[in-house]
């Protein structure tokens, strides 16, 4: 399938998403009589093992430095500008570069012991979207595309993946019908997916065609030509802009807005939580800034901090005041870490094995770090690797490894034996 | 438009500078059984009836109802080119008053371009095949040329998978073993899905385990596969060439040192320096790719297929090599052959290989009625299915017209099950099915594109990819140059098969080095308009093809799809093709320049896109709702019937 990876660098670019919309776009907007009876059995089952309905993934891009957020050391040579303070938990410390999320602590826990076998960006981008390693001739399917598969789509209308600002690997080898819907700059929503068209002649010529329709619909009550029809409906709809509602985030107050953070990340989280309250089970967004900046020392480090630390503390309280956090797993990762020892111009290097990552909310024990490295950063135990993460995801979703089923030829979902991280859920 | 008969004449290849490759369009063979073989065929068209009959009445149902002459061609137009029919050719068989034009029809179709264009696409997508999987080691068009080619020479079905699965060699020796080369490094997948096309059977979960509630054990997985233990592919074998061989190869390679040879090369790279350097690079190719660079499919006795390492059943250990035995059904005989992969090839071609008759029989029945006597089609199981009598009769038919898949085709369109409409509602999951009819289905995304492009241009298959130039072509400098050319050139490219001429390159951006005929570009959007046998194969992302549904060319089950889709259907409310075809310079349009009167025109409209005259409600709503048959009007017109499904439904 379709890379969505090769245009993350200009996300925004409208051909792109146009054209990536354009293919991956309606099926996940499919009408509502193609919601079937299957898919609301799959959504009941699902609920009643699971403890989150949905998850807003924040992906840090570029390696996010574990060492100055999530895992935080003493040692001054590996600590570097960042120092461990107390948080609102007394089991867990955070670096002091994170002061709003010290406070939101009781209720988000972190993972230090992730590793990953690669410390290439894109092939580490792969792992952590897919589980998988990169194979040529096939593409893995990213999460959100995995939990419709087993629970079905979240909504009859919306679909049930959305990626912002975010590049991943779609469906993969997954029909087209699960692809995530891909948006560009949440500040513009689906705009950008709209075609340019003459309305009035789109009108006139969408009556003609409903009128020349008739008869043979007439004749062939038949599931295959209602679909059709309904998808007619829905495209001319969309064409229209009718659909745009969810998607606009202009329609939030301001001052919730800026509590999020005027820059593309935190209105895209904004965003994430906007389509999740309507109905999205899956949102991904990418952080704007890009913690590779970090190789060159610490001068981006207050930036990078501040974009995390205010976008996901202001995301777990907006979400704990609708109270949709219990019913919402955030989870925020990373391709890698980075080199504990600091370098001589206060930078750090790719760093695969022992980073970190953060859960909060749908289910997770608060206020705990699971899994820990050495007082140097390193030696992660236990070792937990990108599809553990998934597998906890999913566990916490209810996609349980009994009803996972294989789809012929391909490779299941996790390898068929998923390791979720239990202690780490409530 | 003449219709699909012409008379060509082959054209000598004239030794000159300039001259072109293709000037001979071949007609395929064409279809004229003998007495003997219509006998048979018409014989079956009974025992078919009877076999579908008795069902319908011990159920009480009866046929749908019969076609007309418009919904006749249409079918038969789409089941059998994989386009709608013309304008002129629908109105030429409907005013047609020949009691057997019916038959006369089918079988002019049958001999047709169109015929072999289609077949190529189901095949192509039945063996996963990719266009763009060129590299130095593998050449795909040598085989989907082969392919072609066995397609327009008629060529038994089962003497082609014969010709796949025992093929040795490379490419330049031996085409057919592209089929094999396309899954290096994945035997055991490939296995899977041989069984899965040939035999109608899913054992791919057995490849890792036993599974409980199938048959297969991974024991009997690795029994099959075995048969291949031997294959090997891969490059710089040492392929024991006879001296025959070598001699024929080293006067072969005289001929690159050909004056011709060079005159060849400055005919397409005008640049001299560029040219003297070409000339060398594409000598040396030659000498490495005929002397072992490419891969090759060979079988080495000392090579084999152990059980895993982590084999974990009773019945064997972890590394035994298990004695070849075959998945289903018996030995027939071919044991004589010299290896095992022959010995594969012969049992799975033969007459009596009921699997395998049942397999393809099933297959040609599903595309012409939308659904097979058994589903899934990968994994028959004859007691569920909804009439074993027809599903057996099918395969016995299959094996007494040799595996001749014309005379097949022809079999099926001559059912009355067939000569009826489609069935009205959806089945129900789990519900049988007995044939009334066919079930209604959408066209192939290949046969939506393969219809507007009819619509779009005068010959639809005029414009095609080269036909590649294999080995033993190579008789003069002229045809060396072009047969390595062929091999390492791997841009997209068309000819004109009426003139030979190459009209496009892949790449082209000067609007001058390609006709408006065949490339049509505004801004940035642009449009080949060929068939889809001609372009690359799957089609790229964001094309019409991909929108509708053609296979990625990874997967056997469930890898095109028919489903509908918002982004699909904005391509055809709003994308190029649609503003193309609506626009005042299409063939359409053109065609309608020549009508004055208003109704006629909207006639015209509706017999080119739905293949059928309005109905008195529809010529009412287009008195209603076109006051002038202004240009603007007729767009209006072409685009609603462009939007309705039953454009690109069969009914």
């Amino acid at each position: 399938m379709k890379d969505f990876f090769n245009n993350s660098d200009d996300i925004s670019r409208k051909s792109f998403l146009l054209h990536a919309a354009q293919s991956t776009l309606g099926v996940s907007l499919a009408p509502s009589f193609l919601w079937s009876a299957d898919d609301k059995a799959k959504k009941v089952a699902a609920a009643k093992k699971a403890t989150c309905e949905r998850v807003i993934f924040l992906y840090m891009k570029g390696g996010m430095s574990q060492t100055d957020t999530f895992d935080p050391k003493e040692k001054a040579s590996i600590g570097g500008k960042s120092k461990p303070v107390k948080t609102k938990s007394p089991e867990l410390l955070l670096s002091d570069k994170l002061p709003k999320l010290a406070q939101q602590a009781m209720d988000l826990s972190v993972i230090r012991s992730m590793a990953t076998k690669t410390g290439a960006h894109s092939q580490a981008r792969y792992v952590m979207h897919t589980g998988y390693r990169q194979r040529t001739g096939m593409t893995h399917p990213q999460l959100g595309s995995w939990a419709q598969m087993f629970l079905g789509k979240s909504d009859p209308i919306l679909p049930s993946s959305v990626l912002i600002a975010s590049g991943n690997p779609g469906p993969g080898f997954l029909p087209p019908d699960y692809s995530p819907l891909p948006i560009g700059n949440a500040l513009r929503g689906i705009k950008d997916l709209l075609p340019e068209i003459n309305k009035e002649q789109l009108n006139k010529r969408v009556r003609l065609a409903q009128k020349f329709s008739s008869a043979f619909s007439h004749y062939f009550p038949h599931d295959d030509v209602k679909a059709y029809s309904d998808f007619y409906d829905q495209t001319v709809k969309f064409m229209s802009g009718d659909m745009a509602e969810p998607f606009d985030i202009q329609k939030e107050p301001q001052n919730l807005r800026s509590k999020y953070g005027n820059h593309p990340f935190g209105q895209g989280a904004l965003l994430a939580r906007r389509l999740v309250e309507r109905g999205v089970r899956y949102v991904e967004v990418t952080s704007n800034k890009s913690w590779d900046s970090m190789h060159r020392g610490t001068s981006s480090l207050n930036g990078l901090a501040d974009e995390l630390d205010g976008t996901v503390s202001a995301l777990m309280i907006d979400l704990r005041n609708r109270g949709m956090l219990n019913s919402t797993m955030i989870v925020v990762t990373t391709e890698f870490g980075r080199s504990p020892k600091v370098k001589g111009n206060g930078g750090r290097d790719h760093h695969p094995n022992g980073f970190s990552a953060m859960l909060a909310g749908g289910g997770v024990k608060g206020g705990i770090a699971v899994g820990e490295t050495d007082d140097y950063g390193k030696d992660p135990f236990p070792e937990y690797e990108p599809k553990d993460l998934h597998a906890t995801i999913a566990l916490a979703l209810g996609m349980t490894g009994t009803k996972i089923r294989r789809l012929p030829g391909r490779p299941s979902f996790l390898g068929g034996k998923p390791n979720p991280i239990k202690e780490i859920l409530a | 438009m003449t219709g699909t008969i012409r008379i060509f004449f082959c054209s000598l290849i004239i030794v000159l500078c300039g001259q072109n490759l293709h000037s001979a369009r071949a007609q395929p063979a064409p279809f004229n059984p003998s007495a003997d073989k219509v006998d048979i065929m018409r014989i079956a068209v009974g025992r078919i009836n009877q076999a579908i009959e008795k069902k319908l009445v011990e159920n009480n149902l009866t046929y749908n109802s019969s076609l007309n002459d418009f919904l006749f061609a249409r079918r038969v137009y789409v089941d059998l080119t994989g386009t709608i029919p013309t304008y002129e050719e629908l109105v030429n068989f409907v005013n047609n008053e020949d009691k057997n034009k019916r038959t006369f029809l089918v079988n002019q179709l049958l001999a047709s371009e169109g015929y072999v264009s289609h077949n190529y696409n189901y095949f192509a997508d039945l063996l996963r095949i990719q266009t763009k999987m060129q590299d130095r080691k593998y050449n795909t068009a040598l085989f989907t040329g082969w392919l072609k080619d066995s397609i327009h020479q008629d060529k038994p079905y089962n003497r082609m998978v014969y010709e796949m699965v025992s093929a040795s060699g490379s490419v330049l020796e031996n085409p057919a073993a592209g089929y094999l080369l396309r899954d290096k490094g994945m035997k055991l997948d490939h296995v899977a899905f041989m069984t899965k096309i040939f035999l109608a059977k899913d054992i791919a979960c057995a490849q890792c385990h036993n599974h409980p509630s199938e048959d297969w054990t991974q024991r009997q997985y690795y029994a099959f596969a075995s048969f291949l233990g031997e294959l090997e592919i891969g490059s710089g074998q040492k392929q024991k060439k006879t001296k025959e061989q070598k001699m024929i190869l080293a006067k072969k390679e005289k001929l690159i040192h050909h004056p011709k040879f060079r005159a060849a090369v400055r005919q397409k790279y005008k640049n001299f320096s560029l040219a003297s350097r070409k000339e060398k690079e594409l000598q040396q190719e030659f000498k490495e790719l005929t002397n072992g660079t490419m891969d090759s499919a060979m079988d080495n006795s000392l090579s084999n297929l152990p059980l895993p390492d982590d084999y974990q059943y009773e019945d064997a250990k972890p590394g035994d090599l298990i004695k070849p035995d075959f998945i289903v059904g018996r030995p027939l005989g071919g044991s004589a052959k010299k290896s095992k992969r022959e010995q594969l090839a012969y049992w799975l071609a033969h007459p009596n290989n009921g699997w395998f008759s049942l397999a393809i029989a099933n297959r040609m029945w599903a595309r012409y009625m939308g659904q097979g006597v058994a589903e899934p089609l990968h994994n028959v199981e004859i007691k569920k299915c909804s009439n074993p009598q027809l599903l057996k009769t099918l395969a016995e038919v299959m094996v007494a017209l040799d595996f001749d898949l014309r005379a097949f085709s022809w079999v099926i369109v001559h059912t009355q099950a067939y000569n009826r409409l489609a069935s009205r509602t959806k089945l129900k999951k789990e519900e049988k099915y007995f044939f009334p009819g066919p079930i209604l289905r959408r066209m192939s995304a290949e046969q939506i594109w393969d219809s507007l492009v009819t619509l779009m241009v005068e010959d639809p298959l005029r414009y095609r990819q080269p036909a590649p130039i294999s080995l033993s072509e190579v008789r003069d400098g002229w045809t060396a140059f072009h047969f390595i050319d062929n091999l390492t050139d791997e841009k997209y490219r068309l000819v004109d098969s009426t003139t030979g001429n190459l009209v496009l390159t892949e790449g082209d951006d000067d609007t001058e080095s390609y006709e408006q005929s065949i490339m049509t570009k505004k801004g940035k959007k642009s449009l080949i308009l060929a068939r889809a046998s001609e372009l690359p194969q799957p089609a790229p992302s964001g094309h019409f093809l991909q929108k509708f549904g053609q296979s990625e060319r990874l997967f056997v089950v469930g890898a095109s799809n028919k489903v509908g889709s918002v982004p699909q259907l904005m391509e055809l409310m709003n994308g190029f093709t649609t503003e193309v075809l609506t626009g005042s310079d299409s063939l359409i349009f053109k065609k309608l320049q020549r009508i004055s009167d208003p109704r006629k025109k909207a006639e015209v409209v509706f017999l080119s896109i739905l293949n059928r005259l309005p109905t008195l409600d529809e010529k009412t709503l287009l008195l209603e709702e076109m006051e002038s048959t202004s240009s603007d009007d007729i767009s209006d017109l072409i685009w609603a019937l462009l939007n309705t499904p039953e454009f690109f439904f069969i009914k």
